[in-house]
């Protein structure tokens, strides 16, 4: 784990230090892990399966289908999570039967984790022929997830406490245990995928600065960033994002799993329609999400076209100001509006006649500046919706105030702040010297004019890069 | 009436979950009013429609209050009938009021101004589904009855609407249960005999989603008659599938109720629910932000042009109109609003200096003035769902003739969302005051689009663009342009002339109006009526229309006559008189057109 970024103590960290510590951490990825032992996991199953034949192919053929379907068409859920109700639901109950159509499921701990492999492995694949890429360790925590249920439920449950428990009372224990472990089962969904999204983030920001295209996977100050705090915050933040989606899908794992004891595999469509539907008001919302995200980098992009400022430096200071945002630990929940008042810096300039040279702000006097900068919060604050983004573009021209720095909408501020200063100075510039030279322009200006732990960030990543 | 007092009296302290729900309904109504007050575009907010979604746009008529009186003895009667009858001593009592509080948690929990939209119907025929698989109809219809009379504790609805919502929850069940005990439907759902009790059930569930719009058809039929192919429409392609749909989580839970897990039953048809209520908010609340956004932007944007401030708002209102004169669905007229709030966002491309100049223009500023559509594209391009609008925006300024910009596209070829946004441009930029003239009155800017009819504009969307002012006139919310608009001396009279008639009367102006404008042959003939009467002619291309409406009308004299008006040549893109030359010649044109000219880009 890398050194907290100082309040003020003045000094870069040592570039050698946090390459070392890159080469330590780069090649064994959180993902990378969770995939060997989801392969691992999944292939012992296949052969277990192939080996000793399948024990109940209807069961097998109707849930498999089941979770194709459920893979081929996940949505992706605001924030970058992978969402398929249908699948879920479908792979946790076939994990958790225990007695289809009035006869016990007697298939064992293999069976679900093989099948389940192989569906959402086809699932995954469609969607990706058809352009959506899955994220990275999406399949191993599926396989993951199934594994755990099946080896909890069928490998020492089902056979050892519950076993012939089958009398009047046994469906309702049966139940209760069942959709316990769901949910447990789930909540283990959700911790991986916090941390594959953590690290994921971590990843994509690390690719931000000169080229853009391509990502540098030695970044130091970013990818350390990955602790059990962080990781049980996004948890969280997850958890109350998207409240309704995890109940769901463990009810539905329990539903099925009963139900199936007098219906049989018909329980699948039935269960399968309102999950759709559900689906579907999930997609509504996920695609509105993707459009407004869509529209403000779209209009952020006005200020070039009217050449106010140079073409490509909204985005720049945007990836900029996330990767410091990450740096500094900033609250998740504040990193959208630190990405919409990145990319929205400049729009008060468009109320100036004449552009500044070059579009750099940092250039002219502070109180035509501070004026901008107001104009622009007042533009953003007439949406009614983004206040806190105007609240962030009002702060990004006000010099460094100790008092203050503590405040996340001021330490946002200051973040874009910064950010717009190197962009001006550097460009898109791909030379290192003039970049450090623009480093080194906005060191001379720390704790005056800049906040000195955001400026420390910056060193960081730009030294890195 | 008792229910209705006690909400009266007890205002203060409501029960603990009646509270809860009152937070919710408080913020729904915060949300609801941030939405009205944000929506730049009304078309953008989907309008309700579908089962119990009429419109609450004044009083409801009388028509529609007998009817639903009638409903009411309708229902009232056959309880009479069947209800003494019933099986009391076999049902579950159980059952019977689990049913009844599911059910009074759906009816306290549904956003009735939007029913049609809201997941709360489809919740509801999934429990009325799992009462009839449970219990016979007319024990089930009582059941569900009572949990109806919950909307009694509601005080954001009208006594009308609750007397329609509780004889309706009476009266689907039964004829469900009609259906589903002709089909000899299976009610043994501890080991139901699976695929063949499939049908019956899936049959049922069609009726109980299709009752209530056919109960709400004969409001709407009364109430907002025009509304009613869309509602049918609507309810057809999605209400009633989805219904349908979800309604087998009704299947489900009388399943599980049968097999002893009644708690799980209970719950499984709730979760949904909340997922879906949970997902439309979020829905409304991301859509009601985008809107704002989109609109204070784009008025960020006219900052930089001065006289065209609600200029794109009220071109979205007008290509609104158009739409849904030409009966085009909410879905494509949410996009089209979008692409017309958004279509001189490339302006911004053009410089200030260009914008604000007094002047002749030379070659290489009307390129500058031509390039804007293409970069209004280059804006919106990374817009996913705007993928129709990209045409609209870069097309909005070519004509019928092939003479516009920036491909010379011809006719049909232009896409249909251009040519109304055309119109649309054209009709607000006339009715609203710019620098060098003042506002024309909405008859004088009709005179000049039929005019243009044909040669710049599509006569079809002109018509549709006239039938919707004559009919907004009608509903008493004339087009106010930017709030200069000149008293309508002589349009009054014209316009007043239909409002104060009968709908025959109506017609016939509709009627008059349609034969006067030319259609797109005859209009074509004659591209540009009056003579250039100032100066801009570069190429010889250029000319200004002095309208011949204008002294036909008798309106030359006045303060909007031709001498004000043709004496400058500020650019104005969107005025129908400021023709920009297309930079193909005749011949590169003829060829392209048939073509239908893909954009070049840039």
């Amino acid at each position: 784990m890398a050194p907290r970024p100082g309040a003020a103590d003045g000094r870069a960290v040592p570039v050698n230090e946090s390459s070392i510590q890159a080469r330590l951490t780069g090649p064994l990825t959180a993902p990378a892990l969770l995939s060997v032992i989801a392969l691992v996991i999944a292939v012992a199953a296949v052969v277990d399966v192939v080996l000793r034949g399948v024990a109940m192919p209807v069961v097998a053929a109707a849930f498999g289908v089941t979770i194709a379907l459920g893979e081929a068409i996940r949505i992706e859920l605001p924030y970058g999570r992978d969402s398929a109700p249908l699948a879920s639901a479908a792979a946790l109950a076939y994990a958790l039967c225990y007695s289809i159509a009035e006869n016990d499921a007697s298939y064992g701990v293999a069976e679900p984790v093989a099948i389940t492999a192989l569906a959402t492995t086809f699932g995954v694949s469609v969607q990706a022929y058809a352009g959506r890429q899955a994220h990275p360790g999406y399949l191993a925590r599926r396989i993951l997830v199934a594994g755990f249920a099946a080896l909890l439920f069928r490998g020492w449950l089902l056979p050892g406490p519950f076993a012939g428990v089958d009398d009047e009372h046994g469906p309702l224990r049966l139940g209760v245990v069942v959709a316990a472990i769901a949910l447990v089962a789930v909540a283990l969904d959700y911790l991986l995928a916090s941390l594959l999204v953590l690290q994921e983030s971590a990843g994509r920001a690390s690719g931000i600065l000169g080229s853009g295209s391509r990502p540098d996977p030695a970044m130091p100050g970013t990818r350390p960033r990955l602790s059990v705090r962080r990781v049980l915050a996004g948890f969280v933040d997850d958890c109350m994002s998207s409240a309704w989606v995890c109940p769901t899908i463990v009810l539905f794992a329990a539903a099925i799993t009963t139900a199936a004891d007098p219906i049989g595999m018909w329980v699948l469509p039935i269960a399968a329609a309102p999950i759709l539907v559900v689906q579907r008001s999930l997609r509504r919302y996920a695609e509105i999400s993707a459009t407004y995200h869509q529209t403000i980098r779209a209009l952020s992009r006005v200020t070039e076209l009217a050449d106010y400022t140079e073409p490509g430096h909204a985005r720049r200071v945007c990836h900029l100001a996330l990767a410091i945002g990450r740096d500094l630990s900033l609250p998740e929940s504040l990193m959208p509006d630190l990405e919409y008042a990145a990319l929205l810096h400049d729009i008060g300039q468009l109320s100036l006649t004449d552009p500044i040279p070059g579009g750099a702000t940092v250039l002219i006097a502070p109180e035509r500046a501070g004026s901008i900068a107001a104009l622009g919060a007042d533009v953003v604050r007439q949406t009614g919706v983004l206040d806190r983004v105007a609240d962030i573009l009002e702060n990004q021209c006000s010099p460094f105030q100790p008092e203050r720095a503590n405040e996340p909408v001021a330490l946002a501020g200051a973040i874009i702040r910064v950010a717009n200063a190197y962009d001006d100075l550097a460009g898109g510039a791909l030379d290192p010297d003039r970049r450090l030279a623009a480093v080194r322009r906005i060191r001379l200006g720390m704790a005056a004019e800049y906040d000195p732990r955001v400026v420390e960030s910056l060193t960081r990543i730009v030294e890195a890069a | 009436m008792t229910a209705l007092e006690f909400r009266r009296t007890r205002p203060e302290t409501p029960a603990p979950v009646l509270r809860m729900f009152r937070r919710n309904v408080g913020r729904r109504e915060a949300s609801a009013e941030l939405r009205r007050s944000a929506a730049l575009i009304p078309a953008i907010e989907p309008r309700p429609a579908g089962p119990g979604g009429q419109r609450r746009r004044g009083p409801v008529p009388k028509g529609a209050r007998r009817y639903i009186i009638a409903l009411a003895a309708v229902a009232l009667t056959v309880a009479a009938l069947v209800l003494p009858n019933a099986p009391w001593s076999r049902a579950n009592v159980l059952l019977f009021f689990a049913l009844a509080a599911l059910y009074g948690v759906i009816v306290l929990a549904a956003e009735f101004p939007r029913a049609g939209e809201s997941p709360t119907v489809a919740a509801a025929v999934a429990v009325q589904l799992a009462a009839l698989l449970l219990l016979t109809p007319d024990v089930s219809a009582a059941a569900l009855t009572l949990g109806a009379l919950f909307i009694l504790l509601r005080a954001d609805i009208s006594r009308l609407r609750m007397l329609f919502v509780i004889s309706g929850t009476f009266l689907n069940p039964m004829s469900g249960g009609a259906v589903h005990t002709m089909l000899h439907g299976t009610r043994s759902m501890a080991r139901p005999e699976m695929p063949n009790a499939l049908l019956p059930i899936l049959i049922t569930s069609l009726v109980l989603s299709t009752v209530p719009t056919l109960l709400t058809a004969p409001v709407i039929v009364l109430s907002a008659p025009a509304r009613i192919r869309s509602v049918l429409r609507d309810a057809l392609r999605h209400a009633i599938p989805r219904n349908v749909a979800y309604s087998f989580v009704g299947l489900l839970a009388a399943v599980l109720w049968r097999h002893h897990a009644q708690v799980l039953a209970t719950l499984v048809i709730l979760g949904p629910l909340l997922v879906t209520r949970w997902a439309a908010a979020q829905y409304a609340e991301q859509r009601a932000a985008h809107d704002a956004t989109v609109r204070a932007l784009v008025q960020a944007v006219e900052i930089k042009d001065l006289y065209t401030r609600g200029h794109s708002e009220r071109v979205a209102k007008a290509s609104e109109m158009i739409a849904r004169r030409l009966g085009m669905d909410e879905e494509r007229i949410g996009i089209l609003c979008y692409a017309a709030i958004l279509h001189d966002v490339g302006k911004l491309g053009v410089p200030t200096r260009l914008l604000q100049k007094d002047g002749k223009f030379d070659a290489a500023e009307l390129e500058a003035i031509r390039v804007h559509p293409v970069r209004g594209v280059d804006v919106v391009r990374d817009i996913a769902f705007l993928n129709e609008a990209y045409t609209a925006i870069l097309h909005h300024h070519e004509r019928m003739d092939g003479r516009g910009y920036p491909t010379g596209l011809v006719g049909e070829n232009i896409p249909r969302f251009a040519r109304i946004i055309a119109v649309a441009d054209a009709f607000d930029s006339m009715t609203s005051t710019r620098s060098y003239r003042p506002a024309r009155s909405v008859a004088d800017a009709m005179d000049e689009l039929r005019a243009c009819a044909g040669s710049q504009f599509d006569p079809v969307m002109v018509d549709a663009m006239e039938a919707a002012l004559v009919e907004a006139q009608r509903d008493g919310q004339p087009w106010l342009g930017d709030g200069t608009l000149p008293e309508p001396i002589g349009a009054r009279a014209v316009i007043d002339a239909s409002v104060t008639c009968h709908d025959g009367a109506a017609l016939d102006y509709e009627a008059a109006t349609a034969e006067a404008a030319p259609s797109g042959v005859a209009g074509s003939g004659v591209p540009i009526s009056g003579v250039p009467t100032s100066g801009v002619t570069v190429n010889g291309t250029v000319r200004l229309v002095d309208s011949g409406a204008y002294s036909r009308d008798g309106y030359a004299g006045n303060a909007y006559g031709s001498d004000t008006y043709s004496g400058s040549n500020t650019y104005d893109h969107d005025d129908p008189a400021f023709i920009v030359p297309s930079p193909l010649s005749d011949e590169q044109q003829a060829e392209s057109a048939p073509h239908g000219a893909a954009p070049r880009g840039r």
